[in-house]
């Protein structure tokens, strides 16, 4: 046989890490040979192999992107597939703890193919590798990608991601949902969208990220030592949101998704077109949503409704030999609706809201309307980044994001005003990085780096109420590192940052008259984390990580002032809040059987030594509205400790089990009574059926879910203004089916959601107070992908 | 277009961003005129065929938070019918500004509530807005026996006056949002 040979690096473009680096050496290939290939009878066989270690790589996983066939490789890393078609290829391979390749070949006869694979830094927070019997994707336990992502492109990246273990969110409406992991949510997650720490109002349980889950082509959740590289501030988990790659592939590809959403009568459109030129590659996205009131079991929710645009644009130019440059820019205008009812004037009317059947100004008609309250945010993003790489053992990387952060929130107001923001803050974040990757002695890696970021939050005038959160601006220069040494089955790593936090804030004293103090603070967080992987054998591997995080306060645990809607009651910052320390543990246990059987445990411990919250005083404040609650930011010492479990089992290819279940508890040491907001314990159980693929339609799928959450029962009487809600438990059903067409395919979903029409209220929903959760919801996706010349 | 050209407008783009950003904030801000704000509730009670007028009011000039109101109370006369005048300001400007006409302006979608605590009085709206509904900036107020308590008054906006039993001054079925809700001490003699 003779054989050419090709090779070329894949960087790992928009994820920050340069670890990803891939190699995918094609041996025997002979792609100018135009023999005549009997077609349909060609084998494509090879091995995938560690780069680091050059030791097989087993059982990964590759798809073949053209049929949406997935091959796993043996336990020596082969693999062979018969009975190909002459044409193009689109491969995707995927293994644990390494960066996925795409690739693509011309195959015109029978070909041996070796693909390298390298280890991702972010090696330790990854989890277990699924093969998803029948829908022929592959997906990890902590990963979302782009196929589960366009299959439920309606919704919001927190409800998204909450299929992780140990995930839940934090809801203040519909669509208004923030993530919450592991029991932690605000200030204390981090959510990097594209290398960049997601630059917005993140105090507020009312203010979701405003990011559109679709311009992803993976969402994962990593807590590991790997996440300092992102911010010191995250002692829950980071939430990495990223591209893919934009495929060595010269032919046009696109995807368009449409879903049809029966409650609230939500249409969503979401289109994406990627190609590679002489030059450079790019990828556009582009979304729509718009939906009106939803509906829960027995009445509308009137003003839910909400509209969403949002678009991205990658691009990739390839210049200089020794040069990875990229371009991204993403936009997203929002307008939401928040409940009518849920808008009170005073503890009165709240008390009244609670007592209500159906909540107040709830109308009987089906609305598009956007009316007060309402929610409009816009949020820009630009980032350019360059990487330079003249021998594969080290690179250097150059970055600089911006962001631009607009949020109008509008009240139901006297005289006209409604039509005036009651909130309108305007935040600019800049963001520069300059950082190192090497590789040395075969099995360590070092990367390290100095960032530099600004933020710059402003309260535009003409509100005609007063700011909550006051004007500041932040310097934030940091420093991190990060050290990793990998063995055949073994795998440390230690990781340090530290940040000098420099906080200028204009504070607003009462007077009369009112008027503004300069206050400035210093702070000096920092964050250690260490952690080890062991693999016992081919299926067992063991996880452990410690990390100890100083957490300094944000500008609303030091200074917000006044009524806050978010919370019904008056907030008061607290100036002498000293920094909060966290020590964490955590352990997880991974188990493969024969790809039959896969389990992952994991359980965590957390020692939060002046954990800042927001304390009701137990007091009352007198106002000409009537009585408020209030709330003052405190300190005390907390403790979490939880465990989460994914079961899958898969007796044969046509039917799956799986179980995923979470139990958290929080307590606030200091006064021995629950953390507030700790998600109530919750499990889902679902089968899934994939007949044997038919004539026309193949990786047929139907599945059923059920998920059960208790009642929050941990808490106190008087820690809220009502009894936490019922358990409750809801059926879900799924259809999907695929169409394989000329150039392309169909991919095509129906869902009902609440399949029992259940009337329910959900304990991290705000809106608990006020209405049920939404009823049934069937949505109907259609997904068509294609490729051209 | 060449890469070059490409690459220099990114980054004049890009500084020019930067520099936006980074203007804005470094004034001191203007303090936000509050135009919702109401400091101050006063009620003047004039008595049937006397010349003398009782004031009682809640003041909390800094607003919601902060230092707490002020609340000013009256002693009524037993068997007394007294005429009632509401008015609203914010005290924390110069000039002070009248809510009062906002109120009447708006008036189809406002109600004041008058309830009684511990003593027993009669209430009776005086005005009434553009649909023939009550307001309650003008009421009258009749005491039926000596006692001490107060008088608690709420405003409503956007309640449902056609809801049963709201045009009589019943607040029960009112709905809206509460706008104001004092209570001034009273006691009758």
């Amino acid at each position: 046989m003779t054989r050419t040979r090709l090779d070329w690096n894949q960087r790992s473009g928009i994820s920050a890490l340069l670890l990803s680096t891939i190699a995918v050496l094609v041996v025997a290939l002979l792609p100018n040979l135009r023999v005549q290939a009997q077609s349909c009878r060609l084998t494509l066989s090879g091995k995938v192999i560690d780069r680091s270690t050059n030791l097989p790589l087993s059982y990964a996983e590759i798809l073949l992107e053209d049929q949406g066939k997935l091959v796993v490789c043996d336990a020596n890393g082969a693999f062979s597939i018969q009975n190909l078609c002459a044409g193009e290829l689109h491969l995707q391979v995927t293994h644990v703890g390494c960066h996925s390749v795409h690739t693509y070949l011309n195959l015109v006869r029978d070909t041996l193919l070796t693909i390298y694979l390298a280890h991702n830094a972010e090696f330790l927070n990854e989890a277990i590798v699924h093969g998803e019997h029948g829908s022929g994707h592959v997906h990890r336990s902590n990963t979302l990608d782009e196929h589960r992502i366009g299959d439920e492109s309606q919704k919001s990246l927190a409800e998204l991601i909450e299929s992780i273990p140990g995930i839940s969110s934090l809801k203040g409406g519909s669509g208004i949902a923030k993530p919450v992991i592991q029991g932690l949510y605000g200030n204390r997650i981090a959510i990097l969208n594209n290398g960049l720490l997601h630059g917005g109002q993140l105090w507020g349980n009312d203010h979701a990220p405003e990011i559109d889950p679709f311009t992803a082509g993976e969402i994962s959740v990593v807590k590991g030592a790997g996440a300092l590289e992102y911010g010191g501030n995250s002692l829950g988990g980071i939430v990495v949101i990223k591209p893919n790659r934009i495929k060595e592939d010269p032919n046009l590809h696109g995807r368009v998704n449409y879903a049809l959403a029966s409650n609230g009568l939500g249409h969503t459109l979401n289109t994406a077109f990627e190609k590679r030129e002489d030059r450079f590659g790019w990828r556009g996205t582009f979304t729509m949503k718009r939906s009106g009131d939803n509906r829960a079991a027995d009445y509308y929710l009137t003003n839910t409704g909400r509209s969403e645009l949002a678009g991205s644009i990658l691009m990739d130019p390839k210049w200089g030999v020794h040069w990875k440059h990229e371009l991204y820019y993403s936009y997203i205008h929002s307008r939401i609706g928040i409940l009518r009812g849920s808008h009170i004037g005073n503890l009165s009317d709240l008390q009244a809201a609670m007592r209500a059947e159906v909540p107040l100004f709830t109308s009987n008609d089906f609305s598009y309307a956007i009316n007060e309250p309402r929610q409009e945010v816009n949020h820009h993003l630009l980032k350019w980044e360059s990487v330079y790489s003249r021998k594969t053992k080290s690179s250097w990387r150059g970055k600089y994001g911006l962001q631009l952060n607009q949020r109008r929130e509008f009240d139901v107001r006297r005289a006209g005003r409604s039509e005036d923001p009651a909130l309108s803050l305007q935040q600019y974040t800049h963001f520069m990085e300059f950082s190192h990757v090497h590789y040395f002695a075969d099995i360590w890696t070092y990367k390290g780096g100095l960032q530099y970021q600004i933020r710059d939050n402003y309260n535009i005038p003409g509100t005609g109420i007063l700011p909550l959160i006051p004007n500041y601006r932040e310097h934030t220069p940091g420093l991190f590192q990060v050290l990793q040494r990998r063995a055949s089955q073994s795998l440390l790593e230690f990781g340090m940052r530290f940040d000098h936090r420099n906080l200028a804030v204009w504070k607003l004293e009462m007077g009369p008259p009112r008027s503004f103090e300069y206050v400035v603070r210093n702070f000096n967080p920092y964050a250690i984390s260490a952690g080890y992987r062991y693999a016992l054998n081919d299926s067992l591997s063991l996880f452990f990580n410690a990390s100890h995080h100083l957490r300094a306060p944000e500008v609303n645990e030091l200074y917000s002032f006044g009524l806050h809607q978010g919370v019904s009651g008056i907030e008061e910052g607290n100036p002498g809040m000293v920094p909060e320390r966290s020590t964490k543990l955590s352990a997880t246990i991974d188990w493969i059987e024969k790809r039959k059987w896969i389990v992952q445990w994991g359980l965590f411990g957390q020692y939060i030594r002046d954990f800042m919250y927001l304390e009701p005083t137990g007091t009352y404040s007198l106002t000409i509205r009537g009585a408020f609650p209030l709330f003052r930011y405190e300190q005390t010492h907390a403790a979490l400790l939880g465990n989460d479990l994914l079961l899958s089992f898969a007796p044969s290819d046509h039917w799956k089990y799986n179980l995923n279940a979470s139990l958290i508890r929080g307590f606030n040491l200091s006064e021995q009574i629950p953390l507030l907001y700790i998600p109530a314990d919750n499990a889902r159980i679902g089968v899934q059926y994939a007949p044997t693929d038919g004539k026309s339609l193949s990786n047929r799928t139907f599945g059923i879910a059920w998920k059960g959450v208790a009642r929050q029962y941990r808490l106190e009487d008087w820690q809220d203004f009502m009894p936490a809600p019922d358990a409750y438990g809801l059926f879900e059903l799924n259809l999907g089916a695929y169409k394989s067409l000329k150039r392309g395919g169909l991919d095509m979903h129906l869902t009902v959601e609440n399949v029992l029409n259940k009337a329910y209220r959900d304990y991290l929903n705000r809106l608990r107070y006020f209405a049920d959760e939404a009823g049934r919801n069937f949505v109907f996706r259609i997904n068509y992908h294609f490729e051209n010349d | 277009m060449t890469w070059k050209n490409n690459y220099t407008l990114f980054v004049i783009s890009s500084l020019f961003m930067f520099t936006w950003g980074a203007c804005n904030p470094d004034d001191e801000p203007i303090p936000e005129e509050e135009q919702e704000l109401i400091t101050t509730l006063r009620l003047e009670l004039k008595p049937e065929g006397k010349d003398t007028t009782l004031v009682l009011s809640f003041v909390d000039i800094d607003g919601e938070g902060g230092n707490d109101p002020v609340l000013t109370g009256a002693t009524l006369e037993d068997s007394t019918l007294y005429s009632g005048t509401l008015t609203l300001l914010n005290e924390s400007v110069t000039p002070v500004e009248d809510i009062t006409a906002e109120i009447r302006t708006e008036g189809d979608a406002h109600q004041f509530f008058f309830e009684a605590i511990g003593i027993e009085l009669g209430s009776t709206y005086a005005d009434s807005d553009a649909n023939g509904k009550p307001i309650g900036l003008a009421f009258t107020l009749q005491t039926f026996g000596p006692g001490s308590g107060s008088l608690q008054i709420t405003l409503r906006h956007e309640p449902d006056k056609n809801a049963t039993g709201v045009e009589a001054g019943n607040i029960q079925n009112a709905g809206g949002e509460t706008d104001i809700e004092v209570r001034l001490p009273l006691q009758v003699q």
